[in-house]
């Protein structure tokens, strides 16, 4: 018998086969002894097999599934309380991560220290003639080299503006002259 | 009085309703017993897995979906839990037989080869000969042989079990079924069976 008709022949006892070909092969046995003998052997292998016997369940199984379930629940109930260790240190580390940089971002001074350097690299316009040090802020935005002029012209510090217009720092210095 | 289905019992399961799984418990238990007893062959490895697998139905009954049958459910957790116990026994044994330096290949087959003196007693010479038959089958084909001869469970759900297709299910029947006409021949044709 060649495993094809074998394997038929198998679904065939075991059901498996679609009406038609059950039908196929029902007429077949009828008048093929081999496979009416394999198809006895199929049957005999079928009611060998339930000479195997299992375990049946022990009396205390269904108290220690109720076990397991009460357990899985009270730790499922720590872990959703404050038993999660690892995610529970993370929100503490990232709520005070996040006070530290309120509290150190929002003082003025740390915001001035902490000002980004691009902003302190900004290119310094040179306005003509000597110039009072100005704030950080007026560092940032140049003002138009007339407004710039009259600012330096009215601050206080500057009593003669001509003086200071012309000072030469370097003049002042005996070794800048040799030089 | 009407019986419920296993779909309204875990329908109801999943509303909170415990007495409905234990109804569930009370109808499963001894065939999944049976079950993963002729998977793993070690009463209590297979109760301790029935109890796994009966847990995680519980854990997972906010997930279910009654778009299959209860038990194909049932079955596919215990068989994944079945199978891994059986490779993680298997990895046991080659660590220890790679310890002691033998080479013990025909071991690898089985979580315990150990029969224990009770088992001993209520087994028939038929009966061992058939459970060594059918421990002989590779994994799949022995899910698929006792899920089909003593679970009762027809090919199509076999299928939906062991996740292949119905006829790759067809083939692994008939392939294991062969192997256990050959090995049990002596015993059919001398009438013992």
């Amino acid at each position: 018998m060649k495993c094809r008709e074998r394997e038929n022949l198998f679904l065939f006892i075991h059901q498996m086969l679609g009406s038609d070909e059950s039908e196929r092969m029902r007429q077949h046995l009828a008048k093929c002894t081999e496979c009416a003998r394999a198809a006895e052997e199929y049957r005999k292998l079928d009611s060998a097999l339930d000479h195997w016997v299992a375990a049946e369940p022990s009396p205390w199984f269904d108290a220690g599934v109720r076990a397991r379930i009460e357990s899985s629940a009270r730790k499922k109930s720590w872990l959703f309380g404050f038993g999660r260790p690892r995610a529970l240190a993370a929100g503490v580390a990232a709520i005070v991560v996040i006070v530290v940089a309120v509290v150190v971002f929002d003082h003025p001074r740390v915001a001035e220290i902490n000002q980004p350097l691009s902003s302190l690299e900004q290119p310094v316009t040179i306005t003509p003639g000597p110039r009072a040090p100005t704030t950080t802020a007026s560092m940032r935005k140049p003002l138009p080299p007339e407004e710039q002029l009259k600012m330096d012209e009215n601050l206080s510090v500057l009593e003669d503006y001509d003086v200071v217009a012309n000072f030469d720092a370097l003049s002042e210095l005996p070794q800048a002259r040799e030089n | 009085m009407a019986v419920d289905s296993d779909v309204d019992l875990m329908l109801r399961v999943r509303q909170g309703d415990v007495s409905s799984f234990d109804e569930l418990l009370r109808r499963y238990r001894a065939p999944l017993i049976r079950y993963l007893y002729r998977l793993v062959r070690d009463q209590a490895l297979a109760e301790d897995l029935a109890q796994e697998a009966f847990l995680r139905v519980y854990n997972a009954r906010h997930r279910y979906r009654p778009d299959a049958r209860f038990t194909t459910w049932l079955y596919r957790i215990a068989t994944n839990l079945a199978l891994n116990a059986i490779r993680d026994a298997k990895g046991r044994q080659r660590q220890d037989s790679g310890n002691s330096g033998e080479d013990s290949e025909r071991s690898f087959e089985f979580v315990d080869t150990r029969v224990s003196v009770e088992q001993e007693m209520i087994e028939t010479d038929r009966g061992r000969m058939i459970r060594e038959a059918i421990e002989s089958l590779p994994e799949n084909q022995r899910a698929a042989v006792i899920l089909h001869k003593y679970q009762d469970v027809d090919y199509r759900q076999i299928a939906k079990v062991l996740k292949v297709s119905e006829s790759a299910v067809k083939s692994l029947l008939f392939r294991a079924y062969e192997t256990l006409r050959v090995r049990l021949e002596p015993l059919v044709r001398e009438g013992l069976l």
